[in-house]
């Protein structure tokens, strides 16, 4: 269905950086100061990728996905700041640098696609244009190479006519084929890390398998490490070789997806996946609903910020908050009482 | 596109005749006999009060029909150029003829006096916002806030004192019409930009901001544009609707604002004939104005509806 | 940002115990603050607004003792002193009548506050009538009152007023003086307070377009909502519901419409008043008194700058004042 991109013979430095993390963030605080106090969105959150894996990031909306995806770009919406922690990208640590040098890595080696492409592409110009864009931009290519280009990746993220297509505005293109557009722009300058923000939450099933087919494809192709988010279990269980549970700003619970989703042992993930199942229709699991919301980010109770609606918080729960540790070989879970009763 | 424009001219017509309607029966009325009033003045005193001339006024001025029907001559005179005649004024001029002389001047002092608001109203919108709740976000927008709350009659003669009469930076004025490039045109085209600078600072300083808080420019900044090409490429295009919009709805705003700007520096424009025609009670002249002004005001419209298909692909497209 | 989210809200039944330990300070209680504590608050801490507010409140004390802080009589002609700048005794000067200067311009303020109110007054009263009844007749009632209020609003708004003003001038004179014939008030044959009339009614007539938007937009908006469906199931009208929830729904928004249109009610009677339509002679008014001035302006230019000034000042003020009460009352329409 698809040309696959040409695959480049790794060189000698890229063999190495193989067994290199392209992202390898450590201790990740975010927060923003508002009118009501000060909301901390993302907390000692840590995490790697390596090229040619896909990480999932899931939980409920608000829990700071975006913001993590963001803070990995270094394009944290006003007033929001890193307060602390380290992001290591592609061997280089962008908090460090300057802006002009992190402009310079947006598009070669970390780029994003975006939940809702429609939104997300400029209305007012030419999709062509805005593929062409960062060609020109990172690979100094003149105007006419960079159009050649970019109907070349139109081809190559299955957009029949690409041509024509180069021309048109966003608002011509079905969903589906908008969000080839926005990936072939993610794509443009062969980025290391690529960051999928809900990609396929605006859209239909059968669109939404196509989508994630092209970014397996496209992860294979370039040997790119790509970051998933979603907060759809079912799609990172298809998708994902690990996962990363996030409640409230922190991660509580990570590991090999097979690992997590058969042996979950945050209550948490264990609450995400049979709610999964619920919406699947599988009954033979018992099924948990309360009302509850996750708690707001600022002023966060000293305990676990999971413990007003968890089933097995005890009394120390409210404490201290439970920081991540090893629950299995390779999982890790932040839960006081992950071991049971 | 074509049919959409015929389309919007012809919705354009009830609105004129609407307008036009309610200003020449208000006008009719509220003037009260204008054929009293002309045999008082125009006939023999020593005859007192001169019925015989009264009818003859009436019939000539055709006041003997209904309303809708002099209302229906008036319109249909000016669809052919007549408006009639000014009979306060001295050898009862066509009105027609007023404005013509009128209009041209007082049009190119309005698009002097957009030009410098957009020249100066939009950079100044931009700046506020990228500085959005800054130092400068605030001195612009009260600044303009400051200039355009004086009104012109006061803006005037302060500028009259300071620029010309203290400062001598510019030539006296005074005397008329100079023409669009005239030094002497600076100053007014100046004062009548003031009345919508605000509206346009503001317009901008929101467009912007909101376009700043879209994704696509999340977007374009993720692809590793500069700020300053993600405003240049990105952001002012996608603004620039609504500024269109209040730049139209300026003009019509500044053609208003005509009245005191062509007093107080002696232009001898629609403004002034507009003023003067009011301070005399001149209702043929006025409700002529009134017909030319709605006129100029909705091409004005028509104009910005054509540049949103320019600036706009989803309304060029779908039109 | 987000769609809405697939896993749902609320996913996990709690165990019933473990509950929060006292004293763990989980749900520390902030002590709730009404929307109008919290509106003062933004008000006050917005410096311009405060100044406006202030100025304002000092021009209503100065129009309400007008006569006893003037120095002169605001009709006192001084052969003796004509045409003098500003000094001690005339500290605004005197005009070419020899009139105090300071003194015309604290009646000029009385003038245009006592306008300014019953044309706002006018303008929120008749814009809430206005769109009201259109948003509830609904159809072609309101597609008529829209296209009226559009059509409006594209009209150099200053030409419409003085149109206005010159010909219901002779109308309302007419009717003045046949009810001076029934009632024998004094005040119906003084031209004067006909002129004021004449400029409310005129600038009355135009300025309820906002207000009237206002107001219909908020009604349609609140049919909408569900509470007065709830509302309405309890049996109550859909009408009555409505104008009760309406008010305090606009209030918000009307205050600041009012304080602007105050502001704009001054500047429209000052613009017709410098035109010689608007307030008549020997009533004082700013832009009257600038108008009188204007041919003398370069050699005593006073006689323009103490009108005029006051006159910027007070709108600007009450500019500052309205731009304020908008952050304070409707935070959400602040672009960040
Ligand atoms: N611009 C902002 N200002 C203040 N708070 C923000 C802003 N953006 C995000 N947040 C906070 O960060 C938290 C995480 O948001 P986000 O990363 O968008 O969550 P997700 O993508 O998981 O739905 C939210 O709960 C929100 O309170
Ligand atoms: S630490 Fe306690 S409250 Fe938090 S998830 Fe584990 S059991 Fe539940
Ligand atoms: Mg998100």
């Amino acid at each position: 269905m698809m040309e696959l991109l040409p695959r480049r013979a790794p060189s000698g430095e890229e063999c190495s950086a193989r067994l290199l993390p392209v992202i390898d963030v450590r201790n990740l605080q975010v927060r923003f100061p508002t009118r009501d106090g000060v909301v901390t969105a993302l907390d000692g959150l840590s995490m790697q990728v390596m090229p040619g894996e896909i990480v999932g990031l899931v939980g409920e909306s608000g829990c700071g996905k975006s913001t993590a995806a963001l803070s990995f770009m270094r394009l944290i919406p006003q007033p929001g700041r890193i307060t602390a922690g380290e992001i290591v990208l592609d061997g280089q640590d962008i908090l460090k640098l300057s802006d002009r040098e992190m402009r310079a890595l947006r598009g070669p080696s970390v780029a994003m696609i975006f939940q809702d492409a429609l939104t997300a592409l400029d209305p007012t110009m030419p999709v062509g244009k805005q593929i062409a864009e960062p060609l020109q931009l990172h690979k100094g290519l003149a105007a006419a190479a960079a159009r050649a280009r970019a109907i070349e990746l139109f081809g190559q993220v299955g957009i029949p006519d690409p041509e024509r297509r180069f021309g048109q505005y966003s608002h011509q293109f079905s969903g589906g084929m908008r969000q080839r557009v926005m990936i072939a722009v993610a794509l443009s300058c062969g980025p290391r890390l690529l960051l999928a923000d809900e990609p396929t939450t605006a859209l239909d099933v059968t669109v939404q398998r196509q989508i994630l087919r092209l970014i397996r494809q496209l992860r294979d192709t370039l040997n790119a490490g790509v970051v998933f988010i979603t907060h759809d279990v079912g799609v990172v269980a298809e998708l994902c070789t690990r996962v990363i549970v996030m409640y409230a700003g922190r991660a509580v619970e990570a590991g090999p997806t097979q690992a997590v989703f058969t042996h979950p042992t945050h209550p948490y993930t264990a609450g995400l996946l049979s709610s999964t199942l619920e919406l699947t229709g599988d009954r033979s699991l018992p099924l948990y609903a309360i009302p509850g919301l996750p708690p707001e980010l600022i002023d966060l109770p000293a305990g676990c910020a999971f413990a007003p609606r968890c089933p097995r918080a005890d009394p120390e729960c409210w404490n201290a908050a439970p920081i991540l540790e090893p629950s299995g070989p390779q999982q890790s879970v932040a839960c006081w009482r992950w071991k049971g009763d | 596109m074509l049919r959409y424009l015929v389309r919007r001219i012809l919705s354009m017509i009830p609105l004129l005749i609407v307008v036009t309607a309610f200003t020449f029966i208000v006008g009719q009325y509220g003037a009260g006999d204008l054929a009293a009033y002309l045999t008082g003045t125009r006939g023999d005193p020593s005859k007192g009060f001169d019925t015989e001339l009264y009818q003859q006024f009436r019939q000539e001025l055709g006041m003997d029909d209904p309303i809708y029907v002099r209302y229906g001559h008036w319109l249909w005179n000016a669809l052919h150029g007549d408006l009639g005649k000014s009979y306060v004024m001295m050898g009862d001029p066509p009105v027609a003829y007023l404005i013509k002389n009128a209009v041209p001047q007082s049009l190119q002092l309005c698009l002097a006096a957009l030009f410098i608001v957009t020249i100066i109203g939009v950079p100044l919108g931009i700046v506020a916002a990228v500085f959005s709740n800054g130092v400068l976000d605030r001195v612009f927008v009260s600044g303009s806030s400051v200039l355009s709350s004086i009104p012109s009659f006061v803006l005037a003669p302060v500028a009259i004192i300071i620029v010309v009469v203290r400062l001598h930076l510019l030539p006296s004025v005074g005397v008329g019409w100079h023409g669009l490039f005239a030094k002497e045109t600076i100053l007014p085209a100046f004062c009548l930009a003031m009345v919508g600078l605000l509206n346009v600072v503001r317009t901008t300083r929101v467009a912007i901001l909101e376009v700043l808080s879209q994704e696509y420019v999340r977007a374009a900044r993720a692809r590793g544009l500069s700020e300053r090409l993600v405003i240049i490429k990105h952001v002012v295009r996608n603004a620039a609707l609504p500024v269109v919009t209040v730049i139209g709805m300026t003009g019509a705003g500044l053609l208003g604002a005509t009245v005191f700007i062509e007093q107080i520096f002696n232009i001898q424009g629609f403004g002034m004939m507009v003023s003067k025609g009011l301070q005399r009670g001149d209702v043929m002249t006025v409700t002529g104005a009134v017909l030319v002004s709605t006129v100029i005001v909705m091409l004005f419209s028509l104009l910005v509806d054509l540049l949103y298909g320019i600036i706009d692909p989803r309304v060029r497209l779908t039109r | 940002m987000d769609s809405p989210s697939l896993a749902p809200t609320s996913i996990i039944q709690g165990n019933g115990r473990g509950g929060p330990p006292a004293g763990a300070g989980v749900l520390r209680a902030t002590k709730p603050r009404s929307f109008w504590d919290d509106a003062w608050y933004r008000f006050r801490h917005n410096w311009a607004g405060m100044a406006g507010l202030a100025i304002f409140v000092l021009l209503c004390l100065v129009a309400i003792f007008a006569k006893q802080i003037a120095p002169y009589g605001y009709l006192d002609q001084d052969w003796t002193a004509i045409l003098k700048p500003p000094s001690a005794t005339h500290i605004m000067g005197t005009d070419d009548l020899g009139r105090d200067v300071f003194s015309r311009v604290l009646m000029g303020g009385r003038t245009a506050l006592m306008v300014a109110t019953f044309i706002s007054l006018i303008g929120a009263i008749v814009g809430l009538l206005v769109g009201a009844f259109s948003a509830f007749a609904g159809g072609k009632v309101d597609a008529v009152v829209v296209w009226i209020i559009d059509g409006l609003m594209t009209f150099p708004t200053i030409w419409l007023a003085a149109f206005v003003s010159v010909s219901t001038a002779p109308a309302l004179k007419n009717l003045a003086a046949s009810l001076y014939s029934v009632t024998h008030w004094a005040f119906l044959k003084n031209e004067v307070m006909i002129s004021y009339a004449v400029v409310v009614f005129a600038i009355g007539m135009i300025n309820w377009t906002w207000p009237a938007r206002l107001v219909r937009s908020q009604v349609l908006s609140l049919r909408e909502r569900e509470f007065i469906e709830a509302t309405r199931a309890l049996g109550a009208s859909v009408r009555w519901i409505t104008m009760k929830h309406l008010v305090p729904n606009v209030l918000g928004s009307m205050i600041v419409l009012v304080t602007l249109s105050f502001g704009n009610a001054m500047l429209f009677e000052a613009s017709l008043s410098y035109l010689g339509i608007g307030i008549r002679p020997p009533g004082a008014s700013w832009g009257a008194m600038i108008f009188q001035g204007m041919s003398k302006v370069r050699t005593h230019p006073y006689l323009v700058l103490a009108p005029g000034i006051t006159l910027a000042v007070v709108v600007l003020a009450l500019q500052f004042m309205g731009d304020a009460l908008n952050d304070a009352l409707n935070p959400k329409s602040r672009s960040k």
